[in-house]
């Protein structure tokens, strides 16, 4: 049975990591075209550290999905709160309004956004995108939260009203802490769905700010060289050296945690 | 402990105010996002990816003060749809040749003023009057290379290739690497039965499909991207492709030939364009005569590995690569060659119908 469990296991990582593996493994290989193993050289790295291009397309996308979900998730974050916490008119239309908008296809959502700054003669770039990617994550966001607070003891919340806690008080102290596993969720999922989009970015994007997804995309013709190999490596190496010691924390508090 | 309905205060605020102009506000708002602008010079460009080294750029930057912002793009279409959806933004474009005249007739170009061109008379005379622009005023000629047919020299001699019609030998039975691509592959086949790639006859185009159902047999694959690393590799051994994508591969693999088929073959060509009112014409011609300079323009063939349209850079290239007869033919094969021009809509609704029911039957 154990050594059931564990071929399992290792079956699902298998297919979950082998595709990186494969990617990581090939940024080092000596030949742009072939995908045999021609031996071990550092070219790609060196031509992806000279590839301004690139690089600074890599940049922007993480200033844009750091800006984006960040503010799609204080945003979110007031949506969620008032959805929960006010009964208003509308309030089911609302909600319903939210689904629509995760299901609705990303090519309406881009040519949609694409009239409306037109119309506003918002320039396309870094503006435009921002406002797009805050627009397409939010109902992620806000759909994420609310479930959490629904799910929360609404005597914990009287017990604070009884207590004397104002307003802000009741948001800061109560509902932000009991939100904050949310939140931290609902900015990833954000961030991801920015750094992957392409198709609504392709509507909204200007010259003046290129993004790494549309940089790949446009890619598909020419080839995809190892260059791009050595830049997803360096990036999922960027994301274990920031997950990594995160998990190592958390855990270490929950161990503390349970100390006290 | 729920609160009452926020709406009726909502309400009110809005009514008290002397009719919000919705589109004010929201122009306010964004003006808050947008960085002020800075009275840099820039020039704005729209090309294929890989067309251009991000050295160049730099260089460019550093001698002319004006600053590059480079958008890739990844097919006609979606240049097109970049060029009809951002007006005024782009100062310069680099479209397949074929979609010139279409986007001359509905007014996307501006017509090149050739005296601001300092390199002009370096482009290869050959390039420059194709179909689609037959007094050169719109397409500076940038990279260009043909369809034909690729053999490794240690499966199959490539002397007993000499024609088209050799594909459709028993010998090459479940073997052929043919382009995913209805236009590349009907360009061939019309070549093979004597007529023009740029052929309107629906007749003709029947003729085309009923010969190519004939080829399924030795058709291994059809292949939409990464050819080369196939042919590199030895996953096929012969097959239709670009020039461009076989020279990539020999490379890699020295075994690769590259036949030009004696019926002739068909051209590609890329262009550089200025794209109608660019925000700053200058800086467009200024860009253009920098990479135009015989020794930039060598730096930059050498970089995207396709042949250049500048005979004065050709000479700064490394002689493996100017000697090379799939990049640089003799003059003879470009003569007999033909240059795709903007085919009839109906027609090319024709070919793609014809291709779908071919894949049906593949």
């Amino acid at each position: 049975m154990r050594s059931l469990k564990l071929t399992y296991m290792i079956l699902i990582y298998l297919f979950l990591y082998l595709p990186v593996v494969v990617l990581i493994v090939f940024s080092f290989n000596d030949s742009q075209y072939s995908s045999l193993w021609h031996g071990f050289s550092w070219t790609w790295y060196q031509q992806l550290w000279q590839d301004t291009i690139l690089l600074n397309a890599a940049k922007n996308t993480i200033i844009l999905g750091v800006t984006a979900s960040s503010l799609a998730t204080l945003i979110g974050t007031l949506s969620a709160a008032a959805l929960f916490y006010f009964h208003f008119k509308g309030k089911k239309l609302l909600q319903g309004l939210l689904l629509v908008m995760i299901l609705s296809p990303d090519i309406i959502w881009g040519t949609s956004l694409l009239l409306f700054f037109s119309l506003t003669h918002v320039p396309l770039g870094f503006t435009s995108l921002v406002i797009a990617h805050i627009t397409f994550c939010l109902p992620f966001v806000i759909v994420t939260l609310y479930s959490r607070l629904i799910d929360t003891d609404k005597h914990i919340i009287e017990a604070a009203k009884d207590l004397g806690a104002s307003d802000a008080q009741l948001f800061l102290r109560i509902l932000i802490p009991l939100l904050k596993p949310a939140l931290i969720a609902s900015w990833l999922i954000s961030f991801t769905l920015s750094a992957d989009d392409i198709v609504i970015s392709f509507f909204v994007s200007g010259p003046s700010f290129q993004i790494l997804p549309l940089a790949i995309y446009s890619s598909i013709r020419a080839g995809v060289t190892p260059e791009l190999n050595a830049l997803c490596t360096l990036m999922f190496a960027l994301t274990l050296v920031i997950v990594l010691p995160a998990a190592a924390l958390l855990r270490k508090r929950s161990v503390l945690g349970e100390l006290l | 402990m729920k609160r009452k309905t926020l709406h009726p205060e909502i309400t009110v605020c809005w009514a008290s105010q002397a009719q919000p102009n919705l589109r004010t506000i929201l122009i306010f708002f964004i003006s808050l996002f947008t960085p002020l602008c800075s009275a840099k010079q820039v020039v704005n460009v729209l090309n294929w990816t890989g067309y251009m080294p991000a050295e160049v750029l730099t260089q460019f930057e550093q001698t002319s003060g004006i600053s590059v912002n480079y958008t890739m793009f990844e097919s006609d279409g979606s240049l097109y749809t970049k060029l009809t959806l951002e007006k005024n933004v782009y100062d310069i474009a680099g479209p397949s040749s074929f979609s010139i005249a279409q986007m001359h007739k509905i007014g996307m170009l501006q017509a090149l003023d050739k005296h601001r061109l300092t390199y002009y008379n370096t482009l290869n005379p050959r390039l420059l009057h194709g179909p689609s622009d037959p007094h050169g005023d719109y397409c500076i000629p940038n990279f260009w290379g043909t369809t034909g047919i690729v053999v490794n020299k240690k499966y199959i001699d490539p002397n007993s290739i000499s024609s088209w019609d050799d594909l459709w030998q028993k010998r090459f039975r479940g073997m052929l690497l043919i382009p995913d691509d209805p236009h590349e592959v009907f360009n061939f086949v019309l070549i093979s039965l004597g007529y023009s790639i740029n052929d309107e006859n629906p007749e003709h185009i029947k003729q085309a499909y009923l010969k190519l159902k004939r080829l399924l047999p030795n058709i291994k694959i059809f292949n939409e991207a990464g050819e080369e690393t196939l042919f590199a590799d030895e996953d096929v051994i012969a097959g239709v492709s670009l020039s461009g994508d076989a020279f990539h591969a020999q490379e890699s693999n020295p075994d690769i030939a590259y036949i030009y088929p004696k019926e002739g073959v068909a051209i590609w060509l890329d262009c550089l364009t200025i794209p109608t009112n660019p925000p700053d014409l200058s800086n467009a011609y200024t860009f253009l005569n920098y990479t135009m300079r015989p020794n930039i323009n060598a730096q930059i063939a050498n970089f995207a590995g396709f042949a250049t349209a500048n005979l004065a850079a050709i000479t700064l290239l490394p002689d493996d690569v100017k000697h090379n007869p799939i990049l640089y033919p003799n003059a003879s094969i470009i003569d007999r060659a033909a240059v795709e021009n903007e085919q009839d809509t109906k027609i090319r609704i024709l070919i793609e119908h014809y291709w779908e029911l071919l894949k049906l039957e593949a």
